[in-house]
């Protein structure tokens, strides 16, 4: 699948609290963005991704994309999880012949509509008892009862047991998640499209923050956010013929250890990330070695999760990536920038296509943060779904 | 509002256990694994020769968190609240609360033991508390 597939077109619309339109709206704006930006028609369209959580799906899109032939249409589960796991069966399906120019999209009124950090959405509010159904981890019948309920609680537990095991108090680690926090704010502030690009976060803000679920505060979650983003990948030979700078998929993947989904509490590790091998084949498949990232952009549901990317993707040793935010941290002058459109924690929260298009940004030379001369960047979520792309 | 388990087919027997005063956990008769939450077959060695046996009920905080702020309608007012993983003796981990112990005091590591909370007529919890027989 190497350099077969490349995205030749990304689309994004503003991200809010309250979009005012239908996620059906959304969606089609964002891929009508992309497909101009891309310079082609959208009946050209013959593939399409989705995650399952979208509530947009595929006929919907044929009907309305004036689609003449759809041939591939496919599905990734979960929210998060399924980032560049979209890019992965686009890219897929193009280098195995079955479509030529895939759309995969997220949209969603996250604040206006149906809000992921609110457990209402799988146990219903009305009664004196409200059922846990199933054994879905967080929220499910074996952790719902108690209280666990939403993905945000379920990574206070990993970073409660990271300090845990690296040997350091919270308080050191509430020091590496301020740096990671503000400097993403940073990068937001100078980013147009970011929700929060005129409020300021400094050290003393980020440590104001309320409690959420110790030991994580406030800014250590995402935001909120109605938006939507899309892109158009297609076959390497068609992306040299549309545009001078096509972004070529150089290793895309998929990934799920056995309690993974949608939220880790029962994995071996609620530290380590990622199947034996997984990283090293990511590598391998992209032909780069960690050091030839120029920037990476990592999920960031909470600043802990995107930390831990650090060590995930081999930038770090275990159990230091604490110590590399406290002494380096993931600014321009880092040796390795990290969300520089803001993340989720300061752009925009719709399930990491934000992430995808910044990235894309990046290594054609438009990004509001732009890392001078970036040619590869690597896209992940703790190994749940990883993309290296490069020029 | 309350949030209870709504037991299925695979998971009856652990609350019923549960009722009873046993925290249940799926053995393999084949491979002598334990594990939980319930699976149709041993999630080791994919016998199908499984029971439910008693957990000797001790294990140690894996993990905890002190939630303040409530994500559902029916913790309203019960925040602050702490949510802890439990690694059980017999090698699987169980979410729980503590109780009879100050929040504040919960430490990963510390010795406990399994207790019974019933929250609504009929429905119980295996909850856990310190260990009695450690200082």
């Amino acid at each position: 699948m190497h350099r077969k597939a490349a995205i030749v077109g990304i689309g994004q619309t503003e991200f809010s609290t309250n979009s005012g339109r239908s996620e059906w709206t959304l969606a089609l704006e964002a891929i009508l963005a992309a497909c101009r930006d891309a310079g082609i028609a959208p009946c050209e369209i013959d593939g399409l991704v989705r995650y399952s959580y979208d509530n947009v799906n595929p006929a919907m899109l044929a009907r309305t994309l004036g689609v003449r032939d759809l041939r591939w249409y496919g599905e990734l589960p979960f929210g998060g999880i399924a980032q560049s796991g979209v890019v992965a069966q686009a890219a897929a399906a193009i280098a195995a012949g079955i479509a030529e120019t895939v759309i995969v999209w997220r949209a969603l009124n996250e604040r206006s509509g149906v809000r992921y950090g609110r457990a209402e959405r799988n146990i219903a509010a009305a009664g004196e008892l409200v059922e846990a159904a199933g054994d879905r981890a967080p929220g499910g019948q074996f952790c719902g009862p108690y209280g666990l309920l939403v993905p945000g609680q379920a990574m206070a537990l990993w970073a409660q047991r990271y300090c845990f095991e690296v040997g350091i108090d919270t308080g050191t680690l509430s020091e590496a998640m301020c740096r990671l926090a503000v400097q993403q704010r940073a990068y937001a502030n100078a980013n147009p499209a970011a929700m929060f690009r005129d409020r300021r976060l400094d050290r003393a803000g980020y440590m104001a923050g309320r409690m959420i679920s110790t030991p994580l505060r406030l800014f250590d979650y995402c935001l909120e956010s109605d938006g939507a983003a899309a892109m158009v990948l297609t076959s390497a030979e068609t992306a040299r013929a549309l545009r001078p700078d096509p972004v070529y998929v150089l290793a895309a993947h998929q990934g799920m250890v056995a309690h993974a989904e949608p939220s880790r509490v029962y994995p071996e590790s609620l530290t380590r990330f990622g199947g034996e091998g997984n990283i090293a084949k990511l590598y391998a498949d992209a032909r780069v070695a960690p050091a030839e990232i120029d920037c990476a952009m990592f999920y960031d549901a909470t600043s802990f999760a995107a930390m831990v990317n650090l060590e995930t993707y081999g930038f770090v040793p275990q159990g230091t990536a604490w110590r590399h935010m406290i002494e380096e941290g993931i600014g321009p002058d880092s040796r390795l920038p990290v969300n520089t459109h803001g993340g989720h924690l300061s752009e925009g929260y719709i399930h990491g296509m934000n992430h995808l298009t910044e990235a894309v940004r990046q290594l054609r030379g438009t990004a509001a943060n732009q890392v001078p001369g970036a040619t590869v960047a690597l896209i992940g979520n703790n190994a749940a779904s990883s993309a290296i792309l490069g020029r | 509002m309350r949030i209870v388990p709504k037991p299925d087919d695979l998971t009856a027997p652990y609350w019923e256990g549960a009722r009873q005063g046993k925290l249940l956990l799926q053995h393999c008769g084949h491979c002598g694994n334990t594990w939980h939450p319930p699976t149709p077959i041993c999630n080791r060695c994919q016998s199908d020769a499984i029971a439910w046996r008693a957990s000797a009920g001790r294990g140690v905080v894996y993990s905890h968190t002190i939630i303040q702020h409530a994500t559902h309608v029916a913790m309203q007012g019960r925040t602050p609240y702490l949510v802890a993983q439990v690694e059980l003796e017999e090698g699987t981990r169980v979410v729980a609360n503590i109780l009879d112990c100050p929040m504040e005091a919960v430490r990963i590591g510390m010795p406990v033991e399994v207790t019974f909370e019933e929250v609504a007529p009929g429905v119980v919890l295996p909850q856990f508390r310190p260990r009695r027989d450690t200082p």
